[in-house]
């Protein structure tokens, strides 16, 4: 079986307890008496599931209660140990591998939320493209968070992601309302349609994990960094969906939903360029270094304009790592995002950047390249 | 007197304004205004309920006084249609 490592052979005619495999029966009484010590329940459960492979998957998966089930899936999706789909080939209880449960609304033009249910996941495609758009955005975000980091939705217990289009008339915004993301259709001029871009929908929802992780306050520098970690995931999540590694991505945010070829809405790779001389909006204001931070009393302090310095920091640290993203210094910022111990509801770029280092020293060792360039990016945005 | 409407925040983070002159309106609603501005500064005190991101904020201005407006106070019915008109109007 793919990635599923073999045992040694064993090369005696008699059974023996440690070269060879122990019954499920007694496997299943080990795992039961382990419950309490996480580290042998997880060697247990590794071991029942090289057992299970060889003596038929589905007979010794079976005796497994809910909860072990959920322990082995989510211990060997983390370890790499064993594919997705060959997890969902082991067993027929669909509970067990986590799905996306979608619901999307039309709020039909007006105001009252929800609105009216268009799609869920009995599977129809809808017909309506800011319907079926959002749907496969929502869809393809929990992915991300479920395959990179085993994080089950929002709130990471399954939580239902509930979206509504078609908000208002010519409504030219998105927003999470702590419960919902809602989307406008744009006034069709200077904005289309707020489903267009498969990174707002990433913003948003990562809005949410934001409120169920370090909960940042949306002011001044938390505010910024809310902002800005919902931006840094949205732009992953775009470059995971279109396989870009960090040299192919453009790293623009919004770019099909500000009408123009030549304009998006915020920039990671050079904040204040993503729209010049815009004949309404005239030039992106966000500044790429803190020697440009401006307090915005409109803006809670300037949250939308103060987030370009720490998305320039990931960008930054991403491109000197290279390859994908997500694979290394996107793992140091979701650490740093869900350490509330770190990272604190009133955090500033500061504290965030020696959450960074520390979650990078963890992960990878203090003298590696990819501690030192977050650092590295962090002083160079004047951090 | 020209009474101003901001519209801050949202996705793009771009604030959007509009105005009007007073002077066409009632006089019983500048009066409303200039007594009641600093009253109501004390009932508006926020704007974004506190889980909302990305959300629209909206401010009014009145000689040289800014407020949030917050839906939940009930205003005087010319002046919440004056809002009204004026979000219609909202330009960069």
């Amino acid at each position: 079986m793919e990635n599923i490592v073999s045992p040694a052979t064993c090369n005696l005619h008699h059974r023996h307890s440690i070269q060879c495999f122990i019954p499920p029966y007694m496997r299943l009484k080990l795992i039961s008496s382990a419950e309490s010590r996480p580290k042998l329940l997880k060697s247990h459960l590794g071991d029942l599931s090289l057992d299970e492979e060889i003596r038929g998957r589905r007979q010794a998966y079976a005796k497994l209660k809910p909860n072990e089930k959920n322990t082995l899936t989510t211990v060997q999706l983390k370890a790499g140990g064993v594919k997705k789909s060959v997890l969902e080939k082991i067993s027929d209880d669909a509970a067990v591998i986590p799905k996306p449960s979608r619901l999307v609304y039309s709020a039909e033009n007006r105001k009252a939320l929800p609105g009216k249910l268009i799609r869920d996941e009995s599977g129809k495609v809808s017909g309506d493209q800011d319907v079926d758009n959002v749907y496969e955005s929502a869809g393809a975000t929990w992915d991300f968070y479920y395959s990179l980091f085993g994080r089950n939705s929002i709130d990471n217990a399954g939580m239902k992601l509930i979206q509504t289009v078609h908000y208002l008339k010519k409504y030219d915004n998105a927003f999470w309302d702590g419960k919902q993301m809602i989307y406008g259709d744009g006034d069709g001029a200077i904005f289309a349609s707020f489903t267009s871009d498969i990174d707002i929908t990433g913003h948003e929802l990562t809005h949410g994990v934001i409120q169920y992780e370090c909960n940042l306050e949306y002011k001044d520098q938390s505010g910024a960094l809310n902002e800005s970690l919902a931006d840094v995931f949205g732009i992953m999540i775009k470059q995971k969906m279109l396989n870009q590694d960090v040299r192919t991505s453009d790293w623009l945010v919004g770019e099909h939903t500000l009408v123009g070829d030549e304009y998006a809405i915020r920039s990671l790779k050079a904040p204040g360029t993503a729209y010049v001389n815009h004949p309404d909006l005239g030039t992106d204001p966000q500044p790429a270094n803190m020697s440009g931070y401006t307090d915005d009393p409109d803006d809670n302090g300037g949250v939308h304009l103060n987030s370009g310095i720490p998305n320039h920091a990931f960008y930054l640290a991403a491109f000197d790592v290279g390859g994908f993203s997500w694979e290394k210094v996107g793992q140091v910022w979701y650490r740093a995002m869900c350490n509330k111990n770190l990272v604190s509801t009133n955090a500033t770029f500061a504290d965030f950047k020696q959450a960074t280092i520390t979650e990078a020293t963890s992960l990878f060792g203090a003298t590696d390249q990819v501690t030192a360039s977050v650092r590295n990016a962090w002083n160079s945005v004047g951090v | 007197m020209i009474l101003k409407l901001i519209q801050s925040g949202g996705f793009a983070g771009r604030s959007r304004f509009a105005e009007e002159d007073l002077s066409c309106h009632s006089l019983k609603l500048q009066e409303y205004l200039d007594s009641h501005f600093s009253a109501l500064q004390g009932k508006m005190m926020s704007h974004l309920p506190p889980l909302q991101r990305d959300a629209f904020q909206y401010f009014v201005e009145y000689k040289g006084t800014r407020l949030p407006v917050d839906e939940k106070i009930k205003l005087e019915p010319e002046f919440a249609e004056i809002l009204e008109m004026l979000k219609s109007k909202l330009h960069y």
